[in-house]
C-alpha cells in the first residue's frame, strides 16, 4: 500500500513548553516495503506510526494510505478502514489476557464482524496463521502463560488475521532479548514480504538497518534518510 | 372577709387567671374592645357594669325558714359566714376561735342547658381560720370549687364545699372543717330569733337602688363540738377535745356593685355577757373619713334589735399591730362608743395574730371586750373583720 | 506528609470516584439516621405530649375501660378528703382548619379539666392576664362548645383580635367549637408537644365527646416514695379503677408500634449494609488502582503499617466527611420518613403530631461513627491487601484477581455457614424478633457471600456465548471479579430486599383483602365516633322498616387488663360475619360457636392468642377448654375461648363476646358501631340518603360506610402504612444503583488502555459502547437473578417468622410472578442505566484519542 505524508506536523505540549515531535514531514513510502524509522527514544517515531494508523492526530497535513486520505475519515468509517487495511505489533504485545491466543488472533477478525477471511473459517486461518509462527499447539493457552517472544509471535499472527497491506511495528523487538529478536523479526519479514504488504517499522536499534528496503531517521521534527 | 370582689381575687390567684375577675360581665354584653384597650386594674373590672340578668336586692322581703337558709341562686354573691369563740369544756381558761365561711359567686345569671353534670355557673368558695389562743398559733385554709358534680353546692339542709360542710341537724347545723393540722366538729343551736339586718333584712351599700343586700344574722348559737389536733408525724391521733362556745351566723346574698372610693372596712360582731349582741361595721374611704351608709345593730336579749347608723357610734383605734409576715398594719385594741345606748367599750384580739394568709390576705380574729353599759361593767366576746390595710383592691363594702 | 500529598492527588484526580465514594457513605448514613431520627421523634413528641397531658401527676387513677364514673372523683374528694387530684376528660377531635375549609380535617386532642382542681398538675392555665382572657375564662366554664388553643394557632387563627373564632367540625352535622381563648405552656417544648391540644372545661369536655357521667382519669399527686400512701390511695378505689404511673399508660400506647420501628430500623440498617458495600467496591478499587503506586512506595522503604495506616486514615477521613454529610441528608431525609412514620402512627396507634425532627446527638453521633466505621471497615481488607504484597507481585496486574479467586471456595463455605447459622436461628424456638432478624441477616449475608461464585459460574456461561462482546464482557467482569462481585451482590441485596418487601406486601395485602371479604356481611357499617346509647340500634330500625332488614350492634374499646394487657374488646349482638370468617381454630363447627357466645364463651384474635402465648398465658398448641380471666368492672370473670379467628384489624388483638355478656360484666349498655342489612333488592346508593337522616335525627357523630367503601378504606389504610417501606425500598435500591455506577465506571477506568487496544484492533465506538453496556447487563442480569431466589427466601421469612412474631398475623403468601419479573427488570435497568455514562464516553471516544488511552498504563 502506498504512503504518502502530507506537510505532517505535530506538536506536543510538554509541561507547558510546546515541543514539536513532527514538522512539516512530507514523505512518499512506495507501496510492498518494509521501511524502517530510525530515532531515538521520543524522537517522534511512535507518533508517526500512530498518525499512519489513524490513532492520533496531526495539528496539520495528511496521512495517504493509498487513495484514502486517514484524516479525512469520521468514526466508524476510520475504524473500518484500520480494520481492514492496517495490522500492528506493539511493543508491549497488548494480548488480551481474558482471552485464548487463538481467539487473541481471531479478535481482529470478528470484531470486524465477519464470517471467512480469504476463503477460509476464522478459526482455520487463525491456526494456519499461528502454525505460521510456530505456536500451533499453543492455541488453547492464555497468554500470560507464554513467553514475551512467544507472545510477540501472535501478536504478529493477529496484525495478519485480516490479511492487510499494512502492518505497522513499534520497536516489536524491544522487549525481547536477543534470540527473541532475531525470531520475531525474521517472522515478520517473512509473513509480510511473502505477501507483498507494506512493513513500516520504528526502532531504536540499528540492527535491522540491513533488513530494510529504505530507513529514515526521525531527528528534530524532520524525517530523512537515513545514512550510516 | 364578706365581700365579693374578694372573692373574685382570690379566685384569680388561685386558679392562676384572670377566671372570674369580670364575673359580673358576660361575653356578650360587654365589649371586649374596651376591654381590652385599657389595661384595667382589678378594680376596675369589678366596677364594671353588672350582669343585667341578675336579681337585685331592691326592696324588703319576707324572709321564710328553712328556705332562706339555702341558696339563692338568682343573685350573683351569696355567703355562710360563721365565726366563734370556744373554750375547752374541761377548762374554761383555754380559749379558742374559729371562722367557717362558705361563699358563692354567680359567673353569670343564666347559662344555657347543658348535659354535664359538671357544668355549672356557680361557684363555691370558702375560708376556715382556726385560732389556738393558749398555744398563740393561729390556722387558716381555703377551698375553691364549682357547685357542680357533687362537689360543693348548697340547699337548705346542707352547704358544702368538698370535705367541709354546714349541715341543718334536729337541733340546729353542724359544721365540719379541717385543715392538716386539725378537725373541727361543731353544733351550733341558736338561742334568739333570726336577726334581719338593716331595713328588715335589706342591707343598702350605697345610695343607688338595688346595691344592697339582704342580710340576716343568727347572732347567739349555743356552739358544742369536738376539736381534733391531727398528729403532725402520722401517728396515732391524738384524742378529740371537747368545746363549748358562742356562734355568730351572717347570712347574705346581693348583687351589688363598688363604690370606687371605698377602700375598707372594720366589721365588728360582739356578744355581750348581758346577752345582747352589737353589730357594727364601718366602711372606710380613701380620704380617711368613714362612708355613710357605714351603719350596725343593737340586738337585745328578746331579740328585739335597734338599727344604728353611721352617726349613732364611733370606733376609734387605741393600738396597731404589724404583721411580721406581710408587714400589714392592722389596728389592734379599739375604743367603741354607743351613745345613744351608753354603750362605752374597749375591744381586744385574743391574740394579735389571726391574719388569714390565704390567696388574700386579712384580718379576721376573736376579740375580747370590756367596759361599760350606762354604769355597769360589761364584758363580752366576739369577732372582727378588718380588710383594706394593706391590699389597695380590697376596697368596697358588703 | 508527602505520602498524603500523593493520595490528596489521586483524590483529586479522581472527583467521581471521591465523590461516590463520600456519597455512598453519606446515603447509607442518611438512610439510617432518617429511620432513626423519625422513629425517635415521633415517640419523644408523643412522649412530651403525653407529659404535658399528664403534668406533675405521678401516679393516674384509670380504668380497664377508660371509663370512670365521675362520681368516684367526687367520692375521693369530699368523703375521703383526697385534696391532690384532679379529674381528666380526654379524647380526639377532628376539626377543619376555619382559614382552610378544603384541607382535611386535623386530629386533635381535647383535654378537659377542672380548673379548680389543676393548680397542683399542670400549668397551662397560668397565661397571659389580659381582660379578654377573663371573659373567655368565664365563658369557658358557662358557655357550651367552648375551648382554648395553643398560642401559636390562636395567633395564627386571629383568637383575641375577635372575641371567639368558630372551628368547624369534621362532621357538619355538629356544632362548632368556639375558641375563645388561649392557653400557653410553660416551656417551648411543651408548647411544640401541645401544638394539636385543646383544653377546655372539664364538663365541655364530657358534652363534645359524649362522655357524660364518665371521666378518663384522675391524676394524682402522691408523695413520691411513699409505699404507705399508695397503698392507702389505692384502697379507696374500687373494684375496676386502677392507681398506676403516667407512665404505664405512656409505655402501653408506645408499645404497641414498637414492632413497626422495628421493622423500619431493620430496613433501614439493611441500606446501610448496601451502603457498606458501595464503600467498600469504591475503597477496593481507590486501592487497586494505586497498587503500583503503592508497590513503589514501598519499594522506596515505606512499612506496610505506614501504607496501611495511611490508606485506612485517608478513607476512614473520607468517610467521616460522608458520615457527616449523611447526617444531614439523614435530617432533611428524615422529615420526609418522619411524615409517613407518623402518619402510620396516627393511623395504626395513637394519636401524635410531630412536625419537628427531634435531632437527638446520640442519634446523630451514632450516625457518623457508622459512616466512618464503615468506611474504615470496607478499607481493612484492600488497604491490608495492597501493603502486605510484595513490590514484585503487585506490578503483576493479574496477581489481585488471582487471589482473589484463589479466595472463592473460602467464600462461599463461609456463605454456607452463615447460611446454615441464619435458617438455624429461624429455626430456633424462640419467639423474639432480634433472633428472627439476626437469622435473616445470616440468610441474606450467606446468600451475598455466594454471590462471588454464583456470579464466577454465570459468566463463564456467559463467556461460552457466540457473542463476541458477550464475551468479551462476561471475561472482564470475571476478570475483575474483585469488584464485579461486589457490585452485584450490593444490587442483589437491594433487589432481593425489593422482591421480599413486595411479595410480603403483596401477600398482606392480599391476606387482609381476602379476610375483608370474609368479614365485611353487612351492607352498612356505621361507626360512632363516641358510644352511643343503645336504643339507638332499635330507633333506627323502627325509623326505617321498609330500608333495613336488621340493624345489628356492636361495642368496642380499648381494655386494659392488668395482667393480660392490652387488646380491644368487641362485644356484638350478632356474628354478621359468621358464615365466613374464618378461624385459626374452633372448638366447635361454624354454626354452634355463636350459641357457645351467648352462653358466654369467647373468640379470640390470632394477634392475641400469639402475644398470650408468648407470655404463657395461653397455649396455641392445645387450645381447647382454655380459658381467660379479665378484670372486669364487675371483678374478675372467667371466659372459655372457644375459638381464635384471623384478624388484621389491630396487632393489638381482640377478644369477642355477645354483647349481653359484654353488658352483664362491664355495666356499659352503649354502642359504638352498628351492621346494616337492607331489605333485599335494595341498592345501597338508593338507601344511603334515609340512613344518614335518620343518624342525622339521633345526633350522632358518625361515619356511615358501605360495604365496598369500608373495604377500599381499609385497603387505603393499608397502602399508606406501607408508603414509608416503599420509599424506603427505593432508596435502597438508590445505593445499590451508586454500587452498580461505581463499578462500572471503575472497570471503565481501569481498562481504559485495554479499551483502546481494542478499538485500535478494530471495534468500533458503537461496539466499544456495547460492551459496556454488556457488562452492565451481564452484571445486572445475574445480580437480578440471584435476587429471585433470596428475595423470595427474605419474603418468607418476613411472612412466616418476623411479622408472625412481631405482629401475630398469619399471612398466605401470595407470589405474583410479575413481581419477580418486575424485580429482575429492574436490577437489569438500574445497571444498564449505571452503564450509561461510561458507555457514553466509550461512544464518543475517537480513533484519534486512542495512542492517548493506550500509553496510560
Amino acid at each position: 500500500m502506498h504512503i504518502q505524508l502530507k506537510a505532517l506536523s505535530k506538536t506536543y505540549a510538554e509541561s507547558g513548553q510546546p515541543q514539536s515531535v513532527l514538522q512539516q514531514v512530507t514523505q512518499a513510502l512506495p507501496a510492498g516495503q518494509f521501511t524502517l524509522l530510525l530515532g531515538k527514544s521520543g524522537s517522534g517515531k511512535s507518533t508517526l506510526l500512530n498518525l499512519l494508523s489513524g490513532i492520533d492526530t496531526p495539528d496539520a497535513g495528511e496521512v495517504w494510505l493509498g487513495d484514502t486520505c486517514l484524516n479525512r475519515l469520521q468514526e466508524p468509517a476510520l475504524t473500518h478502514f484500520r480494520r481492514q487495511h492496517i495490522g500492528i505489533v506493539f511493543q508491549f504485545f497488548h494480548l488480551l489476557p481474558t482471552l485464548t491466543v487463538r481467539e487473541n488472533v481471531q479478535l481482529p477478525a470478528e470484531l470486524a464482524g465477519v464470517k471467512q477471511v480469504a476463503g477460509r473459517s476464522l478459526q482455520q486461518q487463525a491456526l494456519e496463521l499461528l502454525a505460521a509462527v510456530g505456536l500451533a499447539d499453543r492455541a488453547d493457552s492464555r497468554p500470560e502463560r507464554l513467553s514475551g517472544g512467544q507472545q510477540q509471535r501472535v501478536a504478529i499472527a493477529r496484525a495478519l488475521m485480516m490479511s492487510p497491506p499494512l502492518v505497522l511495528a513499534d520497536e516489536p523487538t524491544g522487549n525481547l532479548d536477543e534470540q527473541s529478536g532475531q525470531e520475531v523479526m525474521a517472522l515478520l519479514l517473512q509473513l509480510t514480504r511473502a505477501a507483498g504488504k507494506s512493513l513500516v517499522m520504528a526502532t531504536h536499534d540499528r540492527e535491522w538497518v540491513s533488513l530494510a528496503d529504505q530507513v529514515f531517521q526521525i531527528h528534530q521534527g524532520q524525517m530523512e534518510p537515513w545514512t550510516p | 372577709m364578706r365581700y365579693q370582689g374578694a372573692v373574685l381575687k382570690i379566685l384569680l390567684r388561685t386558679l392562676g387567671v384572670g377566671l372570674l375577675l369580670c364575673g359580673a360581665c358576660s361575653p356578650r354584653t360587654s365589649d371586649p374592645s374596651v376591654d381590652a384597650q385599657q389595661g384595667q386594674s382589678v378594680a376596675e373590672a369589678m366596677s364594671a357594669p353588672a350582669d343585667q340578668g341578675f336579681a337585685r336586692a331592691l326592696a324588703p322581703r319576707a324572709f321564710v325558714f328553712p328556705q332562706d337558709d339555702g341558696p339563692h341562686l338568682d343573685f350573683q354573691t351569696e355567703w355562710w359566714y360563721y365565726t366563734g369563740n370556744l373554750q375547752d369544756a374541761q377548762n374554761p381558761q383555754q380559749n379558742y376561735g374559729y371562722q367557717l365561711t362558705i361563699f358563692r359567686r354567680a359567673l353569670q345569671s343564666d347559662m344555657p342547658e347543658r348535659t354535664s353534670d359538671w357544668a355549672s355557673r356557680q361557684v363555691y368558695f370558702a375560708h376556715f381560720a382556726f385560732s389556738d389562743i393558749p398555744r398563740q398559733r393561729f390556722f387558716a385554709s381555703q377551698r375553691l370549687s364549682r357547685g357542680a358534680a357533687g362537689l360543693a353546692g348548697a340547699s337548705p339542709q346542707r352547704v358544702w364545699i368538698e370535705d367541709w360542710q354546714i349541715q341543718r341537724t334536729a337541733e340546729g347545723f353542724r359544721l365540719q372543717a379541717e385543715d392538716d393540722a386539725l378537725r373541727l366538729d361543731l353544733t351550733v343551736q341558736s338561742q334568739k330569733p333570726e336577726v334581719l339586718q338593716g331595713q328588715q333584712g335589706l342591707s343598702p351599700k350605697s345610695s343607688q337602688p338595688g346595691n344592697a343586700s339582704y342580710y340576716y344574722s343568727r347572732t347567739r348559737l349555743d356552739t358544742r363540738g369536738t376539736l381534733t389536733w391531727k398528729s403532725e408525724s402520722n401517728a396515732a391521733p391524738t384524742l378529740p377535745l371537747a368545746l363549748t362556745g358562742l356562734s355568730w351566723l351572717d347570712r347574705e346574698w346581693s348583687t351589688s356593685a363598688l363604690a370606687p372610693e371605698q377602700v375598707g372596712w372594720d366589721w365588728f360582731s360582739l356578744q355581750l355577757d348581758d346577752q345582747r349582741e352589737l353589730m357594727l361595721y364601718q366602711l372606710r374611704r380613701q380620704d380617711g373619713t368613714v362612708d355613710p351608709v357605714s351603719s350596725g345593730t343593737l340586738i337585745a336579749a328578746d331579740g328585739r334589735t335597734t338599727p344604728l347608723q353611721a352617726t349613732d357610734f364611733r370606733i376609734v383605734p387605741l393600738e396597731y399591730w404589724t404583721s411580721p409576715q406581710t408587714g400589714i398594719r392592722y389596728p389592734s385594741q379599739w375604743r367603741l362608743k354607743v351613745p345613744a345606748q351608753q354603750l362605752d367599750l374597749t375591744v381586744t384580739p385574743r391574740q394579735a395574730d389571726q391574719e388569714l394568709r390565704l390567696d388574700f390576705t386579712y384580718w379576721e380574729g376573736a376579740v375580747t371586750l370590756k367596759g361599760q353599759a350606762g354604769k355597769q361593767p360589761l364584758t363580752g366576746q366576739g369577732y372582727v373583720e378588718l380588710t383594706g390595710y394593706g391590699d389597695r383592691t380590697q376596697r368596697a363594702p358588703r | 506528609m508527602i505520602l498524603m500529598r500523593t493520595s490528596w492527588h489521586y483524590y483529586r484526580q479522581h472527583r467521581l470516584q471521591t465523590l461516590l465514594l463520600i456519597f455512598g457513605i453519606a446515603l447509607g448514613v442518611a438512610l439510617m439516621i432518617s429511620v432513626d431520627l423519625a422513629n425517635h421523634s415521633a415517640r419523644r413528641a408523643f412522649q412530651l405530649s403525653a407529659e404535658g397531658l399528664t403534668g406533675k401527676a405521678n401516679y393516674q387513677v384509670v380504668s380497664s375501660n377508660d371509663q370512670l364514673p365521675e362520681s368516684l372523683y367526687t367520692q375521693l374528694r369530699v368523703v375521703h378528703r383526697q385534696r391532690q387530684i384532679a379529674p381528666v376528660v380526654e379524647g380526639r377531635l377532628r376539626l377543619k382548619d376555619p382559614l382552610n375549609p378544603e384541607a382535611p380535617a386535623q386530629q386533635w386532642t381535647l383535654l378537659g379539666v377542672d380548673p379548680f382542681a389543676e393548680a397542683p398538675f399542670r400549668d397551662l392555665l397560668l397565661s397571659a392576664d389580659s381582660a379578654n382572657q377573663t371573659l373567655a375564662d368565664v365563658s369557658l366554664l358557662t358557655t357550651p362548645g367552648t375551648v382554648l388553643l395553643p398560642a401559636a394557632e390562636a395567633e395564627r387563627l386571629g383568637v383575641g383580635r375577635s372575641p371567639e373564632v368558630l372551628l368547624p367540625r369534621l362532621n357538619a352535622q355538629e356544632p362548632p367549637l368556639r375558641a375563645i381563648g388561649r392557653f400557653a405552656p410553660a416551656s417551648d417544648l411543651n408548647a411544640e408537644a401541645l401544638r394539636r391540644v385543646l383544653l377546655t372545661d372539664i364538663a365541655t369536655a364530657q358534652e363534645l365527646l359524649h362522655q357524660e357521667g364518665h371521666l378518663s382519669r384522675i391524676d394524682v399527686l402522691l408523695p413520691e416514695g411513699d409505699a404507705e400512701a399508695v397503698a392507702r390511695f389505692s384502697a379507696l378505689l374500687p373494684a375496676g379503677a386502677q392507681l398506676q404511673r403516667p407512665s404505664a399508660r405512656t409505655e402501653t400506647l408506645l408499645q404497641m408500634s414498637r414492632a413497626f420501628e422495628i421493622n423500619l430500623s431493620a430496613l433501614s440498617l439493611l441500606a446501610l449494609l448496601v451502603g457498606v458495600f458501595l464503600i467498600y467496591n469504591t475503597v477496593a478499587f481507590s486501592v487497586v488502582q494505586r497498587r503500583q503506586h503503592f508497590a513503589i512506595l514501598r519499594s522506596l522503604g515505606a512499612t506496610p503499617g505506614q501504607l496501611q495506616g495511611q490508606i485506612l486514615g485517608e478513607v476512614t477521613a473520607l468517610g467521616l466527611l460522608g458520615a457527616v454529610l449523611g447526617v444531614g441528608l439523614g435530617i432533611v431525609l428524615g422529615q420526609q420518613v418522619l411524615k409517613g412514620v407518623t402518619q402510620v402512627i396516627n393511623d395504626m396507634y395513637y394519636a401524635v403530631e410531630v412536625r419537628q425532627l427531634q435531632l437527638a446527638w446520640p442519634l446523630l453521633f451514632k450516625g457518623v461513627m457508622a459512616g466512618a466505621a464503615a468506611a474504615f471497615a470496607a478499607a481493612w481488607l484492600p488497604a491490608r491487601e495492597a501493603s502486605r504484597t510484595p513490590p514484585v507481585q503487585v506490578f503483576q496486574r493479574t496477581h489481585l484477581e488471582d487471589r482473589v479467586r484463589a479466595l472463592l471456595p473460602q467464600v462461599s463455605g463461609a456463605a454456607l455457614l452463615l447460611f446454615a447459622v441464619g435458617v438455624g436461628l429461624l429455626q430456633w424456638p424462640s419467639t423474639g424478633l432480634v433472633t428472627a432478624f439476626a437469622g435473616l441477616a445470616g440468610v441474606v449475608l450467606g446468600a451475598a457471600l455466594l454471590v462471588p461464585l454464583s456470579l464466577w459460574g454465570l459468566l463463564g456461561a456467559i463467556a461460552r456465548s457466540p457473542g463476541l462482546l458477550w464475551r468479551l464482557a462476561a471475561r472482564n467482569l470475571q476478570r475483575a471479579l474483585s469488584r464485579s462481585a461486589l457490585a452485584t451482590t450490593a444490587l442483589m441485596l437491594s433487589v432481593s430486599v425489593i422482591i421480599g418487601v413486595s411479595v410480603m406486601v403483596g401477600s398482606f395485602r392480599q391476606s387482609v383483602d381476602l379476610w375483608l371479604a370474609q368479614i365485611l356481611a353487612a351492607d352498612f357499617y356505621v361507626r360512632t365516633e363516641r358510644p352511643m346509647a343503645a336504643a339507638a340500634a332499635a330507633r333506627l330500625q323502627g325509623a326505617l322498616p321498609e330500608v333495613l332488614a336488621a340493624v345489628h350492634s356492636s361495642r368496642e374499646l380499648r381494655f386494659k387488663d392488668p395482667q393480660l394487657g392490652v387488646f380491644n374488646v368487641l362485644a356484638v349482638s350478632h356474628d354478621t360475619a359468621g358464615q365466613t370468617r374464618q378461624y385459626l381454630w374452633q372448638a366447635a363447627p361454624r354454626e354452634q360457636l355463636w350459641p357457645q357466645l351467648e352462653a358466654g364463651g369467647v373468640l379470640i384474635s390470632e394477634p392475641l392468642a400469639r402475644r398470650l402465648q408468648r407470655t404463657g398465658q395461653f397455649n396455641l398448641d392445645a387450645p381447647a377448654g382454655q380459658t381467660l380471666t379479665l378484670q372486669t368492672p364487675t371483678g374478675a370473670q372467667t371466659f372459655v375461648v372457644q375459638g381464635i379467628f384471623y384478624d388484621y384489624s389491630s396487632e393489638l388483638g381482640t377478644l369477642m363476646l355477645q354483647r349481653d355478656i359484654y353488658v352483664k360484666y362491664w355495666q356499659d349498655p352503649r354502642l359504638t358501631g352498628l351492621a346494616l342489612n337492607l331489605q333485599a333488592g335494595l341498592a345501597a346508593e338508593t338507601a344511603r340518603p334515609a340512613i344518614e337522616a335518620a343518624l342525622n335525627r339521633e345526633g350522632l357523630s358518625y361515619t356511615l360506610q358501605a360495604n365496598g367503601e369500608l373495604r377500599r378504606a381499609a385497603l387505603a389504610v393499608f397502602d399508606r402504612t406501607f408508603a414509608v417501606t416503599d420509599a424506603l425500598r427505593v432508596l435502597t435500591l438508590m445505593v445499590a444503583f451508586l454500587g452498580v455506577l461505581s463499578t462500572i465506571l471503575a472497570l471503565h477506568l481501569e481498562r481504559r488502555r485495554e479499551n483502546a487496544l481494542l478499538r485500535i484492533l478494530g471495534l468500533t465506538p458503537a461496539q466499544n459502547a456495547r460492551l459496556g453496556l454488556y457488562e452492565a447487563a451481564c452484571m445486572g442480569g445475574i445480580a437480578g437473578l440471584l435476587a429471585l431466589p433470596v428475595g423470595l427466601l427474605m419474603s418468607w421469612v418476613l411472612i412466616a417468622v418476623i411479622n408472625l412474631r412481631a405482629f401475630g398475623w398469619s399471612l398466605t403468601l401470595f407470589l405474583q410472578p410479575t413481581v419477580l419479573l418486575e424485580a429482575w427488570a429492574l436490577a437489569v435497568g438500574s445497571a444498564l442505566l449505571a452503564g450509561l455514562w461510561p458507555a457514553w464516553q466509550s461512544w464518543r471516544q475517537r480513533s484519534q484519542a486512542l495512542a492517548g488511552g493506550l500509553r496510560q498504563t
